[in-house]
């Protein structure tokens, strides 16, 4: 029996890292002193936790939903197609304020964090449309001015 | 005389219109070319949207603004240099081809609820930067990105966690360093993967946070990123107080009850500025009108006296060369009149009432010394009758200034 409850101990402290195991990461928005940013957190279990909240303010939404490990497999299989694992970490377009994007991928222990900021990546952009529609069911939509709003 | 007062006009728009030309550079940072005690920031800013985006930014950079920021000697802290902002906004659209390189090109879009975004800019750089601006937005928010078209960086920390990696990642940092809570800016966590704080001493600054309105220390550090940290030794130790004489050609309408003319000549004044707005002046001014008629002659001779204060509004302000001066005198007026009609011989009356003086001048600097004196208007009522008589005078002219 004791033997039992060290073994259950055991496996539950390998077990519960894994389960939490954060594989995607994406913080999307406001690069300024002001405004919102989304935070879009995916498990390896496709376990999604989102957050919209204002900078160093109060959450303004937040939801926690699953996608499916197909879809989990297509995010990864996609970053692998766009060549995301070769992109600079940081991308910055010259602009003080503004918004930016973090994409961080650990795809099967290969991590890799992309940072946009006031810039365009095509790689990232199309990333992101997978992952935003993935999220559609969910009315989330990443966004960082990645569609120029109108004139 | 129309001919007189249209080509004053004239003179008038053309400066008027010359004191607003684009300016050489985007930002504009440099000393009055007149007086080194006063520094001028001048921003261009080119916007390219609607002309409601226009009027927006018109009015919060205004707004902006508005303030005059002084910049203290190191050793008399009384004394110092004046600094005046202005920022010149166009539309995109309304701006010469060859000009556009001079302004900041803003772009407006609608508010997509992220915030506005500007590259910092350079003093007295040839050319301008850009930006985009959301409609709409909060605060001093225009202000603050225009601020950083005019060089300065943002005044606040942050840090983002990333959660695959559990590292926690510096994204700004405070110049002059440390950042705030022991070089740690502030806590994240998976809950709170980005935050911010102001860099110490800037809690209450608008680069900081854009809620904050525009302070002088924003102006000081554009002005010391420019080299004009200083005030010149001439303006810590010079008096503001200077004198002032003025003369030139004048009109004088005399409107009695019983006769009404016209008479010319000449008017001198003389004013001593106690300080830049405030004065006490002297005028006198002699004027006459010959009237001919086959064997008779009517010589009318007008000399007024006056003293009181004089006062600068300011209202032009900003970069303008133009300057408004009103004034409020009380003196005397001498009119003679002396008839002559041949063969029967020569009459002459002089009388003398109480004369006040009410009017304004429009004048335009030439340099630190010499001003034009555009036109002055001055309604001046005396009292020989039983009635009063509302005389107008109309004077153009030279100022020249000693002490300055």
């Amino acid at each position: 029996m004791r033997k039992t409850i060290i073994l259950i101990f055991i496996a539950g402290i390998f077990y519960l890292p894994a389960s939490s195991q954060i594989v995607i990461h994406i913080n999307a928005g406001s690069r300024a002193a002001y405004g919102t940013y989304q935070n879009l957190l995916v498990d390896i279990n496709g376990e999604c936790s989102y957050q919209r909240r204002e900078v160093n303010g109060a959450v303004k939404d937040s939801t926690v939903f699953a996608i499916s490990k197909s879809q989990l497999d297509s995010i990864f299989n996609k970053a692998e197609q766009l060549g995301f694992f070769q992109l600079n970490n940081r991308y910055d377009g010259g602009f003080a304020d503004g918004a930016g994007i973090m994409v961080a991928l650990n795809s099967g222990g290969k991590k890799k964090t992309v940072d946009l900021l006031n810039t365009d990546v095509a790689q990232i952009n199309e990333l992101v449309a997978l992952i935003n529609r993935m999220l559609q069911p969910q009315n989330i939509r990443i966004y960082y001015g990645q569609s120029s709003p109108q004139k | 005389m129309n001919r007189l007062l249209f080509f004053i006009l004239l003179l008038a728009c053309y400066f008027l219109l010359h004191s607003c030309a684009t300016q050489q550079y985007a930002n504009t940072i440099e000393r009055d070319k007149d007086n080194a005690c006063i520094v001028r920031i001048v921003v261009q800013l080119g916007v390219d949207g609607t002309d409601a985006d226009v009027e927006a930014v018109s009015k919060e950079m205004e707004e902006c603004f508005k303030s005059e920021c002084f910049l203290p000697c190191e050793n008399n802290k009384e004394k110092g240099c004046r600094v005046i902002m202005t920022a010149i906004v166009k539309k995109w659209s309304s701006i010469e081809p060859n000009d556009k390189s001079r302004y900041h090109m803003v772009t407006m879009v609608d508010d997509d609820g992220l915030p506005s975004r500007a590259m910092i800019g350079k003093a007295n750089d040839a050319f301008g930067v850009s930006g985009t601006w959301r409609r709409g937005a909060h605060g001093h928010t225009y202000c603050h990105e225009t601020m950083h078209f005019l060089g300065l960086p943002d005044r606040y920390c942050s840090r983002y966690f990333n959660a695959v990696t559990g590292i926690d990642s510096v994204e700004n940092v405070c110049s002059p360093p440390p950042d705030p809570m022991e070089w740690k800016c502030c806590n994240t966590s998976a809950q709170l993967t980005r935050c911010g704080t102001p860099c110490q001493g800037h809690e209450h600054d608008m680069m900081a946070a854009s809620l904050n309105p525009l302070s002088c220390e924003n102006i000081r550090d554009v002005l010391s990123n420019a080299g004009f940290g200083n005030c010149p030794a001439e303006c810590c130790s010079s008096n503001l107080a200077y004198d002032e004489f003025f003369t030139g050609p004048s009109y004088l309408h005399f409107d009695d009850k019983e006769e009404s003319f016209g008479a010319v000549g000449a008017t001198l004044s003389y004013t001593h500025w106690t300080n830049s707005k405030f004065g006490l002046t002297l005028d006198a001014g002699f004027y006459t009108k010959t009237e001919k008629e086959d064997d008779f002659k009517q010589k009318s001779n007008l000399f007024s006296i006056g003293v009181g204060v004089s006062y600068k509004p300011k209202l032009f302000g900003g970069v303008s060369k133009l300057d408004l001066t009103t004034h409020a005198l009380i003196g005397m007026m001498n009119y003679t009149t002396k008839v002559e009609l041949s063969g029967v011989g020569e009459n002459k009356v002089s009388r003398s009432s109480i004369s006040a003086n009410l009017g304004a001048d429009v004048s335009y600097r030439l340099n630190s010394k010499i001003d034009l004196r555009l036109l002055e208007v001055d309604y001046m009522p005396t009292f020989f009758g039983d009635g009063t008589e509302n005389n107008y005078r109309v004077s153009t002219g030279v100022e020249i200034k000693f002490g300055k």
